[in-house]
């Protein structure tokens, strides 16, 4: 029996709150177009474009003719993907690309800049390098491009180090994706804003219906006096 | 916390241009309202009889005096001799609220204090049928007076001669109401929507109580429907279907009876 009217009781609650919540919708929804347009004019504005070069390669480890190609071995060339990216962030090829194109910067920034992944999951690898100038980003890469196979050949005495793709730059930047900011922001927006409108619901700790009192004092409620303003809006006076 | 948020409240300005007293040309909702909380006590009185009535409220500014005044008015609309008293005798508002322009020194202080009669003291409002006694010059000692026996015997000599006694009384934040309502039948609370909080209202609830009052019941003032979260949830007269009827019979009945 008691649990029954405490069910009830916090239902009455929600419904009271999305009742409430729908007087403010406009609201909501506003606050959530004004963030995500916020959002879109502060990307375009304060964030600097960043453009992307990028290059394929493919590594071919040694292989015994004789011998037939098992899986095991395609898989370890997969994994090698992995062992030659480490080897092209690092200063081996790294460094003499610096010195090469008299780069301005630490090794450790430009190993920020340059990423190398497997393509699909091939033994293919694409390398990467992410710089506010498109030039010189596609300077770096082809740089890398030129360097890296000898280097990884030497190290890891692999077969070959092929060049699939030259070396091209992005016209548009990659990043920042001005769309997704303003998505985020209007989402942002609105779950703020909706959050403030719940805070107040629940923070308001006055009287606002019969029930209200009811549940609070325990008194009947003899008579529901409306304010004059509200008689006024919907009907006016009866008589002026 | 507490204290600095009742100074808060005293400080506030009494809503003096909102008051709307009940004529022929209050909006029928208004009206009809003040009815219904007449029915409702006369409902309440099948047991007890509710004739000396104390109005208060949890903290100032809800409406007790403009509810006061109306409900007088409205008893009064029923044949009812009714007597209006104002006894906030620390900040007495009802001659202002009735537009009394005299000087008025004559009321319960000075018939208390034994330098006014009775019969000089109270006032016959013409236009809206009711008796008027007002605070008269403000005491330095309000409670003392209401809690007095001279007090008792008074209410006591106007019972017998009205059918209610409505008392308009200063917030429960002050004891008068409670030490008043010793010698009545019952108080209403009146509690303003949106205004005062749950704890301050059930506050006075207990001080009234523990005093020994008589709590009727509550009126919810300056109501408004869009504030009503749980609207779906109550018997309401206030949606479409009572406008309408309101046009069709209640509007003319009641301007029969006040003409």
């Amino acid at each position: 029996m008691f649990e029954q009217l405490e069910f009830e009781e916090t239902t009455i609650e929600i419904k009271e709150l999305l009742l409430y919540l729908k007087k403010y919708i406009i609201i909501v929804i506003l606050a959530g177009i004004l963030a995500g347009a916020i959002g879109f004019f502060a990307t375009k504005l304060f964030v600097m474009p960043i453009y992307e070069a990028s290059s394929t390669m493919i590594v071919n480890t040694r292989i015994d003719q004789n011998v037939a190609v098992t899986n095991d071995q395609i898989t370890s060339a997969e994994n090698l993907v992995d062992t030659y990216a480490i080897i092209i962030q690092s200063g081996a090829v790294l460094n003499p690309v610096i010195n090469a194109l008299d780069l301005n910067e630490s090794l450790s920034n430009l190993q920020n800049q340059v990423s190398v992944s497997a393509v699909n999951g091939t033994q293919v690898m694409r390398i990467a390098v992410k710089d506010p100038d498109p030039q010189r980003a596609l300077k770096i890469v082809s740089q890398i491009v030129l360097t890296a196979p000898d280097i990884i050949i030497d190290i890891v005495e692999a077969g070959s180090v092929k060049t699939i793709d030259k070396p091209t730059v992005s016209s548009s930047p990659v990043s920042p994706n001005k769309k997704m900011n303003a998505l985020l922001a209007a989402m942002l927006g609105i779950v703020v804003s909706a959050g403030i409108f719940v805070l107040k619901f629940m923070l308001d700790n006055t009287y606002k219906s019969e029930l209200d009192i009811k549940k609070h004092l325990d008194l009947p409620v003899l008579g529901i006096i409306p304010s004059i303003e509200s008689c006024g809006t919907k009907q006016g006076r009866t008589k002026k | 916390m507490k204290i600095s948020k009742t100074s808060k409240y005293l400080k506030r300005k009494h809503p003096v241009d909102k008051l709307e007293i009940i004529s022929a040309d209050s909006p029928f909702v208004y009206l009809e309202a003040y009815k219904s909380l007449r029915t409702n006590l006369n409902f309440m009185s099948l047991n007890n009889e509710y004739k000396k009535i104390v109005v208060t409220s949890a903290i100032p500014g809800e409406g007790k005096t403009s509810v006061a005044i109306n409900l007088a008015i409205s008893l009064a609309e029923n044949a009812s001799r009714v007597l209006l008293l104002d006894c906030d005798l620390r900040k007495p508002m009802i001659q202002h609220y009735l537009e009394i322009n005299r000087v008025i020194t004559k009321g319960i202080s000075s018939v208390l204090g034994g330098t006014s009669k009775l019969q000089e003291s109270a006032y016959h409002m013409k236009n809206l049928n009711i008796d008027v006694m007002l605070s008269g010059t403000i005491p330095p000692n309000p409670v003392e007076l209401l809690g007095s026996y001279r007090m008792a015997e008074l209410l006591e000599y106007l019972d017998e001669n009205y059918d209610y006694v409505i008392c308009d009384t200063p917030p429960a934040i002050v004891t008068d109401a409670a030490v008043l309502s010793q010698h009545c039948d019952g108080a209403l609370l009146v509690i303003k929507q949106k205004y005062s909080t749950f704890e301050q209202v059930k506050t006075a609830k207990k001080n009234l109580e523990a005093a020994g009052t008589n709590i009727i019941g509550t009126v919810l003032n300056q109501y408004n429907a869009e504030m009503d979260t749980n609207k779906s949830n109550s018997y309401y007269y206030y949606d479409n279907y009572g406008y309408r009827y309101g046009y069709g019979y209640g509007y003319n009945g009641e301007k029969q009876t006040n003409d």
